[in-house]
């Protein structure tokens, strides 16, 4: 019972303040040692990726901790046919890149998915490179797991799947998809994650992150990978949230990228407080927002400045009523270290950078069909 | 004038004696009239030299106002320039743009950012040693091109910098002499593709008419991927040439006379991955910026190619382009090598072509704002 009313507590929107409280939800999870999900049908492979290692200690010792996807192919992580929310995801992969794997959902038998994004980008690692996430709602630990928290709340079903776009390489995937059984309260809305690239931006223009949505719901979160490509500091760019009626202007625009994600001064102590600190951008994960990586060009081959950065709106969620879109600006200075010396004299520089971005959001069913994702020669991280 | 003419010197005709005649241009004699050196009264060194008087470093250089032009030579005879030396204080190199006119052409046979023209094309120094073009410390900017002309050469530098003055050193050594008619004229162009679209090239040259001879490129390179960038073959599309060209590199440190990315590394066994710079007599990769890992970012590259012993002739037009090509799959492509795919670049080009050719020359495309030149 929920003990601050008279009805019976569903197990959604687990916290720290309702621990203790009873539900009748039925905790159910999914894994390549239970492909259903099915009470007490775990770890009863006879074949699978382990069934070598295992082949003196047999059944129910790791006979399928994995799954193999070939080239070209995508599977099922997950069909459940019930509803409820599924609340804890744990992932790992290898053998192809991360941007050639493709993790899709579907909710309540839509036909089009409602997240459909590079697996490395959905959980903050968009640059084929290990970055340490520390945040609420995603965690990326030592080495490569892939984790969330999101609460993904489904009526009737939910299906999960992942593309293997390599067209040579098998990829192993290990995963977990931990989840509840419950009754879904009419006001909880389906959870959407959309990725986008723009490489380069053009000049003068801005990077949408979303755009087309239709329905109501709430914005709550970005990542970003941002490639640089011009000397001197990259991040003056505003993002901008255009909710339901706003045309030219958005009802919320932001004063400068490294401000969004919750930093400040070029996310650089140096130039803060230069008697104090040299001059250097300085990594951080947090609850809320972060910048996880920071990768350093080493002078010859990894020739590329970039950076991986996220932003959770969980305590200010964007709330819309019928249509949102989300775009930023990419500005940089001119005359880096030559404009006379006078401050006044500063411009702005339209930048033509290499920018990814992955919007988090929950909105109602039918959602609106999601731009098609590029070919895969679009998304590689070169 | 019977006898040798003085042009087309060299270690070979260095005992040769000519009446031609040795001129030379600069802030201490403007005209470079003989005998008129020196004799400055007021300049940039009157202050310094006010006890010294006339004769005493009075005028070393110029200034050239925000947004303003200066001439730095006006030439109306017969002749060739031989050697320029020049080096410049204030605004950026690509605020720069040197020109030159040759025989009264109303409109310019060179139209380059001072630094492109001297293989200084990223705002910072560069040791350049060629046969051409040197640049010596700090960032003396010198040139041994011969430049001949029947009538008139008219040399300007135009500051594009709104706000800052430019403050000019120079010395044009030039001879008077009658000009042979097969001498044809010096022209430098200068472009930038920044960034190359997905699958485009960059043309460093076209709508060249006329008969002569391509003899030398400068590029700027900034890298926009990781891995090698530079398998890209150059193109010298010659005369009939349509879709195919006569000349046809191999990639693109291949035509600036390296190899193996440039990097010993590559190449021999035992040797760290590094890209390694050198400058030598008619190709070089003087400059490589590589990234701090802060503020400077970018990583690039400055290249030159001098065609001298083996000019690129043509007779009625030419065009010259080249692709940007690196590698897909950057350190996974299953570790098949026939696998691998070439992976078009969008990087951020620019170019100076310098070629010899008749008059009159087309006029070129429009030099883009400043805004388009800037190194950022």
């Amino acid at each position: 019972m929920n003990p601050f009313n008279d009805s019976k507590f569903n197990g959604l929107g687990v916290s720290t303040a309702n621990l203790s409280w009873l539900s009748d939800a039925k905790s159910r999870s999914i894994s390549p040692e239970n492909f259903t999900g099915e009470a007490g049908k775990g770890g009863m492979a006879t074949a699978g990726t382990g069934k070598g290692c295992a082949r003196d200690l047999g059944r129910g010792w790791k006979v399928s901790p994995s799954i193999a996807v070939e080239a070209g192919q995508y599977v099922d992580l997950a069909q459940i046919n019930t509803s409820g929310a599924i609340q804890q995801i744990w992932l790992t992969a290898f053998g192809v890149k991360f941007r050639d794997l493709i993790i899709r959902m579907y909710w309540d038998d839509q036909a089009h998915p409602s997240v459909e994004v590079p697996l490395g980008d959905f959980f903050c690692c968009g640059w084929e490179q290990y970055a340490h996430v520390d945040s609420l709602v995603v965690a990326v630990n030592p080495a490569f797991a892939f984790n969330c928290f999101w609460e993904m709340p489904f009526r009737k079903n939910a299906r999960i799947t992942i593309e293997n776009r390599d067209p040579l390489q098998q990829a192993i995937i290990y995963y977990q998809i931990n989840y509840v059984e419950t009754e879904v309260p009419a006001q909880c809305a389906y959870f959407h994650a959309q990725f986008r690239r723009s490489n380069p931006l053009p000049y003068k223009e801005v990077h949408t992150l979303l755009d087309g949505v239709e329905g109501k719901g709430q914005y709550v979160g970005t990542y970003m990978a941002w490639g640089v490509n011009n000397n001197g500091w990259w991040g003056e760019g505003e993002i901008k949230f255009f909710i339901d009626d706003d045309r030219e202007f958005p009802s919320i625009c932001g004063t400068g990228t490294e401000d969004y994600f919750l930093g400040a001064y070029n996310f650089d102590l140096g130039a803060a407080q230069p008697k104090n600190y040299p001059s250097e951008y300085i990594e951080y994960t947090t609850a809320y927002a972060g910048l996880p990586q920071v990768i350093r060009p080493d002078g010859v081959y990894n020739a590329q400045q970039r950076f991986g950065m996220y932003r959770w709106h969980i305590t200010d969620p964007i709330r819309f009523e019928q249509e949102l879109k989300v775009s930023i600006q990419a500005l940089g200075w001119r005359d880096y270290g030559n404009w006379g010396g006078d401050y006044e004299q500063r411009r702005y520089l339209p930048l033509q950078d290499d920018i990814a971005s992955v919007s988090f959001w929950y909105q109602t069913l039918p959602s609106k069909p999601f731009p098609a994702l590029p070919e895969r020669e679009f998304l590689e991280v070169n | 004038m019977a006898g040798f003419n003085g042009l087309g010197m060299n270690l070979g005709n260095l005992s040769r004696l000519s009446k031609a005649k040795s001129r030379s241009i600069s802030a201490e004699n403007f005209t470079g009239e003989p005998g008129k050196g020196g004799m400055a009264t007021e300049g940039m060194g009157a202050m310094p030299g006010r006890d010294l008087g006339q004769g005493w470093k009075i005028s070393p250089c110029v200034e050239v106002a925000a947004g303003d032009t200066f001439t730095l030579a006006d030439i109306k005879t017969g002749g060739a320039i031989q050697q320029i030396w020049i080096t410049t204080l204030g605004p950026k190199k690509r605020d720069l743009i040197l020109r030159m006119y040759w025989d009264d052409q109303a409109h310019p046979s060179v139209e380059v950012p001072l630094g492109d023209f001297f293989c200084c094309g990223l705002e910072d120094y560069a040791h350049v040693s060629s046969l051409p073009v040197t640049v010596n410390p700090g960032l003396a900017f010198n040139c041994f091109w011969e430049m001949p002309y029947q009538k008139s050469a008219k040399i300007t530098i135009e500051n594009r910098d709104p706000l800052q003055k430019l403050v000019v050193y120079y010395q044009i050594n030039y001879t008077e002499t009658d000009v042979p008619k097969d001498c044809a004229y010096f022209h430098a162009q200068f472009r930038r593709t920044n960034p190359v679209p997905y699958k485009g090239l960059h043309t460093l040259l076209d709508g060249v008419e006329g008969q002569g001879q391509y003899v030398g490129t400068y590029m700027t390179w900034g890298v926009k991927s990781n891995g090698w960038w530079g398998e890209g073959e150059i193109k010298f599309y010659i005369d009939d040439d349509s879709e195919f060209p006569t000349i046809c590199g191999t990639g693109t440190e291949d035509y600036f006379l390296g190899s193996y990315n440039y990097d010993i590394g590559t190449a021999v066994k035992g040797h760290p991955n590094a890209y390694t710079e050198y400058t030598t007599a008619y190709a070089g990769v003087p400059e490589i910026q590589r990234p701090d890992g802060v503020y400077k970012s970018q990583h690039r590259f400055g290249m030159y190619r001098w065609h001298i012993p083996d000019p690129i002739r043509f007779e009625q037009q030419l065009t010259v382009d080249i692709q940007a090509l690196g590698w897909r799959d950057f350190g996974n492509w299953g570790g098949d090598v026939e696998q691998r795919r070439y992976l078009p670049l969008q990087d951020d080009i620019s170019s100076v072509s310098f070629w010899y050719q008749t008059l009159p020359s087309k006029p070129f495309p429009e030099l883009p704002h400043r805004d388009f030149l800037e190194v950022n």
